[in-house]
């Protein structure tokens, strides 16, 4: 038997079984294929003892209708884990003056390791994740709390080892929990610290990580590299989130360059410096969508097209806002938009026509 | 059962808990142990309720270090009779002391850049309590009171004069009761010599602080680099629950009086010793 290690393996595979039974009542029904009964049963009872296990295990849905509801209970979970985090936050803001500092200190520290063993509890039992999402982001949010609001009370001079202590928890629920959410959280945190130091070896002071965008580099590559070093297979989802997550860390800095010359640490002219970094910003875009649609990363391709679009969009501003009348400016742009629509159209054709070629 | 995995990344997580917090903790108590780099006497001049003060949403409580710079005469007396006599703290020379690179920009010669950011680093910055540049300000007023009683003696009919005079008296006031005693004398990256060169260790506390320079497109039509103090860490102190009530006294906050003994430790880290009303 196939062995699927996460939710989502189990539910593309519910999905495919689904498929299947529909294609195959379609063929029975034109005659275009012929089951004995004996063959109809077997596959039958193989395939929902299949669903069974995948909804007892992994808590798949079974159809459509489920998976609408599927969607909304996603949605919930998370403005839920967002909510009660901002309670724990302001809840503590709200009573936190009212204790001496050892009360204080026991309640950020406790807060803080009985939401995270709830998480590990929860995830042991909660099947479907909502829940467990629920529950991780609010140990992360209270495991932030704690430590800025020790700074608080004992006034300590800002730190970044705080963001490597956050990057380290959030990494932890993640792949203790199987969370993209916080796997993104914990990839921010470690972004924002190792950009932080790359600034202190120039002089600069670590708060100030945003004002040359270039530190971001070094990390991203370093993001993006690491499902190729780390096999990410167990996790659903962990090898697309680093990839992403590393080309919109790259990409970003990128765009603020192009239009902020004055950020860079290249003693050149702003223009000089804003030309370049438009120029790195189309080609790292192109770059993304070819290697996306070569590797088969949908979602790295996607996130290509979203910065090749913004920075096409915003090269068209510069040049043409000025001069031309809005409806003009705004009829070029869609014009645009259909020409990448044809371009990739012909893409998708020319990789279909491939595969067709490939399996005869 | 739980699974091996599992059981890592619960004791993996409630270690870093753990180890993080005994890290946050045991800096404070190195902070607060042995003899303080500085211990102050200080009262409502120098720690104030700040803007945010006793916020619905906030019961902490937390006051604000207030500092100056040494003052001269301003130059052009419009909206304020002293300016900050900082040169010498914030100008080429010192950024230059400090580690600044001070190239000029690449783009000099575009004007339409009024400031362009050089960088920021960590300093030292050495105050000075109720010394010779809190004398210095208070003379400054004394002198431009006499100045005026003698110009509004010489014409008793010139209201403008008079109010002129009824001002002088009033800044002079405030220098003496409410003014903060706490002024900038020095900037530097090297903690033990500046305490060598500022051994009073109440009157002379040293703080952390970043600080940022700047170019700036000058009268004279050319760049001058400019330094800034961004941010002093120790700017916000948090009160601790046995003091709260004290900064409020009986006629709310920013009309109480109170004395405070506020110590700066081993990492320059501040904390309220005694607080009293007086």
């Amino acid at each position: 038997m196939n062995k699927v290690k996460s939710r989502l393996e189990a539910q593309q595979r519910a999905d495919e079984i689904r498929g299947f039974r529909r294609e195959l009542q379609s063929l029975l029904d034109e005659g275009v294929l012929v089951l004995g009964d004996d063959q109809r049963r077997a596959l039958d009872q193989f395939h929902e003892a299949l669903l069974g296990g995948y909804g007892r295990q992994f808590d798949v849905d079974p159809d459509a209708q489920a998976k609408q509801l599927t969607l909304g209970m996603r949605i919930a979970s998370f403005l839920g884990a967002l909510a009660i985090a901002a309670s724990v936050f302001f809840g503590f803001y709200q009573f936190w003056g009212l204790f001496a500092a050892t009360a204080q200190v026991s309640v950020l520290v406790a807060s803080s390791l009985l939401t995270f063993v709830a998480s590990m509890w929860l995830h042991q039992r909660d099947a479907s994740g909502y829940f467990t999402k629920l529950a991780a982001l609010v140990a992360f949010c209270c495991f932030v709390l704690n430590i800025v609001m020790l700074g608080q009370i004992f006034n300590i001079t800002p730190s970044d080892s705080a963001l490597l202590a956050w990057a380290a928890l959030a990494g932890l629920l993640a792949y203790a929990c199987d969370l993209r959410l916080l796997l993104v959280a914990g990839l921010l945190c470690a972004t924002a610290f190792v950009s932080a130091r790359v600034g202190t070896w120039s002089g600069m002071y670590w708060l100030d990580l945003g004002r040359h965008p270039e530190q971001f580099f070094p990390v991203a590559i370093a993001i993006f590299f690491v499902p190729a070093w780390i096999n990410q297979d167990r996790f659903a989802g962990f090898a697309s989130t680093y990839r992403i997550t590393a080309l919109v860390t790259l990409l970003l800095p990128v765009l603020l360059l192009s239009n902020w010359g004055e950020a860079s640490y290249l003693r050149l002219d702003d223009d000089v410096i804003e030309g370049l970094y438009q120029l790195i910003g189309f080609l790292v875009s192109a770059g993304a969508i070819w290697l996306g649609i070569r590797r088969q990363w949908q979602g790295f391709a996607n996130t290509g097209i979203t910065f090749f679009v913004i920075f096409l969009y915003t090269k068209m501003f510069d040049w043409w806002w000025e001069i031309m009348p809005k409806y003009l400016f705004f009829l070029l742009l869609g014009l645009t938009a259909l020409l990448i629509l044809f371009v990739l159209r012909r893409v998708r054709l020319a990789q279909l026509a491939n595969a067709a070629g490939l399996r005869r | 059962m739980m699974a091996s995995s599992s059981r890592f990344y619960l004791l993996a997580g409630l270690m870093v808990i753990v180890v993080v917090n005994a890290i946050a903790l045991g800096g404070a108590a190195y902070n607060r142990s042995g003899d303080p780099d500085s211990v102050l006497a200080l009262d409502q001049r120098e720690l104030r309720p700040g803007y945010e003060y006793r916020s619905a949403e906030n019961s902490g409580v937390s006051l604000q270090l207030d500092w100056r710079y040494r003052e001269k005469p301003a130059v052009e007396k419009n909206y304020q009779r002293y300016d900050n006599d900082s040169d010498a703290l914030l100008g080429p020379d010192k950024l230059r002391d400090l580690g600044f690179d001070l190239r000029p920009p690449v783009s000099h010669d575009d004007k339409s850049y009024v400031q362009q950011d050089i960088s920021s680093r960590e300093v030292f910055l050495v105050m000075q309590l109720d010394g010779a540049t809190r004398r210095h300000s208070i003379e400054l007023r004394q002198q431009s009171l006499q100045l005026a009683e003698k110009q509004s003696a010489g014409a008793p009919q010139d209201e403008a004069l008079r109010k002129q005079a009824e001002e002088a008296r009033r800044e002079l006031a405030s220098e003496l009761a409410d003014n903060s005693r706490l002024f900038l004398v020095d900037i530097g990256t090297d903690h033990d010599r500046l305490r060598e060169k500022y051994p009073d260790r109440n009157a002379y506390p040293i703080l952390r602080a970043r600080m940022e320079a700047s170019w700036g497109w000058g009268l004279d039509n050319k760049w001058k680099p400019e330094g800034r103090i961004s941010e002093v860490y120790a700017r916000t102190i948090n009160v601790p629950r046995r003091f709260h009530g004290v900064e409020r006294g009986e006629y709310g906050a920013h009309k109480a009086k109170y004395r405070i003994e506020l110590a700066f430790g081993k990492r320059l880290e501040p904390w309220i010793r005694s607080m009293s009303a007086l």
